[in-house]
């Protein structure tokens, strides 16, 4: 049984780091380079799972200060299809695939976007290190396949950040730490540490006077709080995860742009259910606590989450071969 | 089988006058893929459409080297100060019984008044969110056209090609502003919007010529982009580098009398109409700009003479305003710089 409560809470807590956020307003349709992890296991080599996020971003903030009449209001809706096959027992691929809606709207204008965003292949290490700690060493790169001209109904392109893609090729790496019943033993802690590297798309609006941009580079660091609560038939597990995000400037011209880049304290509270040992569903609310950015910005108010995993086996699983032995 | 035939002709109707509109809606008369979208939306920089104003004595807000723009109607100037229309961009207001727009552009550092009167009507404008050559696209409220700042025309929508009516206006510092003006309004910080107006919002945006935040086509580099020049526009758009003007000095130029001081930081240009030319002026510091040698004849900033043979008569401004070098190196390719 405790076998099976540790397989479970493994499962989990990939599952959980396992969403691809939409980012903040500033950052188009590209996924946040924290919650990334494939979540495979012996029995079940391959994974899939879709993933919903959605950001209201719908607050204006001048360095620390929230000011009022703002005359926007902007959400964005990040939908996510996502693979990861298993390789080694150490070693493992994924592939996300987003589709994006964003919508910007003012007292006199609605404008939305939707269309794929940009594909993330990445690959997974996990080295055993530790009986009581695992860790994950992620490393992916982001392909420029989303669309980044869309246009608005007078046939201008849109900002770049209300683009699907980026059309950079960029780059993003994680480590993350998970301490299995940490203190007490329905309590586990994870800790986690990434960076996304923005290439610069050198002519975003394919015009003569071409215009060059490239979002500003991004960490973000992360301590998960997760507590299992078994019943009958599943296990409950609410978590609470405290993040601090920082992010440089974005560079237009290649050079800072204004009123960019900055940094974010978010705190997120999350359940999860675990229906079986293939399904998974989780649910999260999240909210910023302290943001102190570079000038005058809209950025994230509330962002909510959704995902559904499952786990699918392609051989004998591990308790056939027990049979048979 | 026969009801399904209007059908299809009434269908196809509506089809195709929903496809003649959105090709309406596409026509740029500047190339529509160097309009930029500058992130914020239309009307996400929200145009103060009930500003406040107080006297010049009431004003606490502003520091003397300070920018600000003023209208000048019927002897009478109005002043809108650059920290707080770099937050809005575009501010609503009547003034001298006329409708105007005072619309300012942070990126090329130009100001112009816009008559609100369009097509018979009045309108307001607000701020599209777009740029052209990193300048202001305003767009009117009654059409939702789209008006290029430096251009004064619509440049897409349904008045696409109409021209705007412009009124005079004058840059200049504070502490200037104060000697020209003691007794005009000026437009306070009660916008009904929380910025922080004692910011400048764009980084070292002013001090750094090397820093263009959107492309320019094309880019002229024969002055620093963001040097303050004046540009007198007309089938021969010329500029006057405030730089030039050191203590005060009048040019006769191209059949126009302009007027400025470095020191004071401010230019004007008059339509020289009546030749004056032929006079012996020279500038003078105050609500008189300019005087004739032994005093006699006197000029003031709404180009009132007073005095000699000219006495009661008036100049009329010229088409003319200030902003950095970059906008007039990319708006007018044909640009000559006064040496």
């Amino acid at each position: 049984m405790e076998i099976v409560r540790i397989y479970i809470t493994l499962i989990f807590v990939l599952v959980i780091t396992n969403i691809n956020q939409a980012q903040t307003c500033c950052t188009a349709g590209a996924p946040l380079s924290n919650n990334f992890s494939n979540n495979t296991t012996e029995i079940y080599p391959l994974e899939i799972s879709v993933q919903s996020t959605f950001r209201s971003i719908n607050r204006l903030v001048e360095n620390d200060e929230v000011l009022v009449n703002d005359p926007r209001s902007r959400f964005n809706l990040h939908n996510n299809l996502r693979f990861a096959y298993r390789l080694h027992d150490f070693f493992s691929l994924g592939l996300s695939v987003p589709y994006i809606f964003q919508q910007r709207e003012t007292i006199s204008m609605r404008e939305e976007s939707f269309g794929f965003g940009d594909p993330v292949l990445n690959f997974q290490f996990s080295p055993p290190i530790s009986k009581k700690i695992d860790l994950y060493l992620f490393s992916g790169i982001k392909f420029p396949l989303g669309s980044y001209q869309k246009t608005n109904a007078i046939g201008i392109q849109l900002s770049p950040d209300m683009q699907s893609g980026t059309g950079t090729w960029d780059f993003i790496n994680r480590l993350a730490i998970f301490h299995p019943r940490f203190l007490i033993n329905n309590l586990n802690v994870q800790y986690a540490l990434s960076y996304r590297y923005n290439s610069t798309n050198k002519n975003f609006n394919n015009s003569i006077a071409a215009r060059s941009f490239q979002f500003g580079q991004e960490w973000n660091t992360s301590l998960l709080f997760q507590y299992e609560l078994f019943s009958k038939n599943s296990i409950w597990v609410p978590d609470l995860e405290l993040q601090y995000r920082w992010q440089d400037a974005n560079n237009e011209q290649n050079l800072e742009a204004p009123n960019s880049g900055g940094h974010w304290f978010n705190i997120k509270a999350g359940l999860t259910a675990i229906l079986s040992e293939q399904n998974l569903l989780r649910i999260y609310v999240g909210m910023p606590v302290f943001q102190s950015l570079e000038g005058l910005q809209i950025t994230t108010n509330f962002e909510s989450g959704i995902s559904y995993s499952r786990k699918i086996k392609f051989k004998q699983s591990l308790s056939d071969k027990i049979e048979v032995l | 089988m026969r009801n399904i035939i209007p059908i299809i002709i009434l269908s196809s109707i509506v089809f195709l006058y929903s496809c003649k509109n959105k090709g309406q809606e596409n026509i740029w008369s500047i190339p529509s893929d160097e309009v930029l979208d500058g992130g914020p939306g239309q009307d996400g920089i929200p145009s103060v459409d009930n500003p406040e104003f107080s006297s010049v004595d009431q004003i606490d807000f502003m520091e003397e080297e300070e920018l600000i723009s003023g209208v000048l109607i019927n002897d009478k100037a109005k002043g809108y100060p650059h920290g707080i229309l770099n937050w809005h961009e575009v501010v609503n207001d009547d003034f001298e019984n006329t409708n105007l727009a005072m619309t300012y552009c942070p990126l090329t550092g130009t100001a112009i008044v816009w008559d609100r009167s369009v097509n018979g009507s009045v309108t307001e404008f607000g701020v599209s969110g777009l740029l052209y050559n990193t300048n202001l696209i305003a767009y009117d409220r009654n059409t939702e056209s789209n008006w290029s700042q430096i251009q004064g025309a619509c440049v897409n929508g349904e008045l696409i090609d109409q021209r705007i009516e412009t009124h005079p206006v004058i840059e200049t510092t504070w502490s200037t502003w104060k000697k020209l003006f003691p007794d005009a309004q000026v437009m306070n910080t009660n916008t009904g919007f929380s910025r922080n107006y004692d910011r400048y919002p764009y980084g070292d945006y002013i001090e750094n010529h090397d820093y263009i935040i959107f492309p320019l086509n094309p880019e002229d580099n024969s002055l620093p982009s963001k040097e303050r020049v004046f540009g007198v526009i007309g089938e021969q758009t010329k500029v006057y580098p405030l730089s030039d003007f050191g203590l005060g000095k009048i040019i006769y130029d191209q059949n126009r009398i302009i007027i400025g001081s470095q020191e004071d930081n401010f230019c004007i240009a008059f339509e020289n109409d009546l030749g004056l030319n032929n006079l012996e002026f020279s500038f003078s510091n105050g609500p008189i700009i300019a005087s004739s040698n032994d005093g006699t004849i006197q000029l003031d900033i709404y180009g009132n003479i007073s005095g000699g043979t000219f006495d009661g008569q008036r100049l009329t401004h010229a088409n003319a305003f200030t902003g950095y070098w970059l906008a007039f190196g990319s708006f007018f390719p044909d640009v000559e710089i006064y040496e």
